[in-house]
């Protein structure tokens, strides 16, 4: 097995296991405010994780990773503040 | 734990309790009440918990997931690369709206929510991370010269995306048969409105992997030219992205 197909069956493996783990702190942890903060905090692993490994921007030009990674982490976090704060 | 470390981990502690406390005792202007003594305790404890789980995650992701040597080109197509760019801002205008319409409407956005599936928003997720990790083997094994386990995976990619549709339509289906439109209320209109607007690009990728899985067969890859394949393949996971933030949006968080 390769390197590169050992890292995106990693990077597999962590977007299934923290879609499940989001979906269980959802059911079990009760304050909202905690809840969101973890799903916001998966969400950006898991995007992280999708742009880097199977978009392949980890080898690609800075600019075009910082633009895509600043999505995954912006947008996120604007959801979970505007359903928290506003 | 140097100086410097110190005091960002406390700095970012102060700023834990604050989101906290604004969140859990904005309606309690007492002055220090027990239960706001132990809710402190409490939350500094959670504190530790959080902090330990962010600096493994963290780790993890330094030790894993390091920077390569940067290369000259974006893979695929340029022009893909801003037509993904403007269909993920297009998502993002979504994606705030539905957060703010639920901030204004709560109690309208509870109901909605409890009459989905968290089961089916769960498959939906597992088949298209499944669909986007056989897109990435299927570039691999193309890279490598292996273009009939390319063919294997881009056709595996495109049964897991046929799962996500059968279970979206099984949805669609059981929602209409409950008496639930587009017109029914805000969380119905919005609901159906991004959620087919996202099913759309899932059929326009479904058609771009077949078109790869016939030009792969065809030995249209074997010159060595990917950008054509590559293209697709970043559009098929802006696909998977999309979904990544929309799914807690409407199925986790409530």
């Amino acid at each position: 097995m390769s390197a590169l197909t050992i890292k995106a069956t990693n990077s597999w493996l962590i977007l299934i296991s923290l879609t499940l783990l989001s979906l269980a702190v959802s059911e079990w942890v009760e304050n909202p405010a905690m809840m969101i903060l973890f799903v916001v905090l998966a969400v950006i692993i898991k995007g992280r994780s999708i742009v880097d490994i199977f978009m392949g921007l980890n080898t690609a030009p800075v600019v075009w990773r910082r633009l895509l990674l600043s999505y995954v982490i912006v947008v996120p976090a604007i959801i979970g503040a505007v359903i928290v704060w506003l | 734990m140097s100086k410097e470390q110190r005091h960002r981990h406390e700095k970012r502690k102060l700023l834990f309790f604050w989101l906290i406390n604004n969140n859990l005792i904005s309606g309690t202007q007492n002055a220090y009440t027990s239960e706001r003594k132990a809710l402190l305790v409490c939350n500094t404890e959670i504190f530790e918990v959080l902090s330990r789980v962010v600096k493994m995650v963290h780790e993890h992701l330094l030790t894993n997931v390091t920077r390569e040597p940067v290369s000259e080109e974006l893979p695929g197509d340029f022009a893909m690369w801003l037509f993904i760019l403007m269909e993920l801002t297009v998502f993002a205008i979504f994606f705030i709206s539905f957060a703010t319409m639920q901030n204004l409407y709560p109690a309208i956005f509870g109901t909605g929510k409890s009459s989905l599936h968290p089961v089916a928003g769960l498959i939906c997720t597992l088949a298209l991370i499944t669909s986007s990790y056989f897109v990435a083997l299927a570039g691999i094994r193309l890279r490598q010269g292996n273009e009939s386990r390319c063919s294997l995976f881009l056709a595996a990619a495109l049964m897991a995306a046929t799962v996500y549709l059968i279970t979206k339509f099984s949805e669609y289906s059981q929602l209409i048969q409950a008496g639930y439109d587009l017109s029914t209320n805000t969380f119905y209109t919005l609901y159906f409105f991004i959620t087919f607007f996202h099913l759309m690009h899932v059929v326009l990728g479904m058609v771009i992997l077949g078109y790869m899985l016939h030009r792969t067969r065809q030995g249209a890859y074997a010159t060595g030219e990917h950008s054509g394949f590559e293209s697709g393949a970043s559009y098929w996971h802006m696909v998977d992205l999309v979904w990544i933030i929309l799914f807690p949006i409407i199925y986790v968080i409530h």
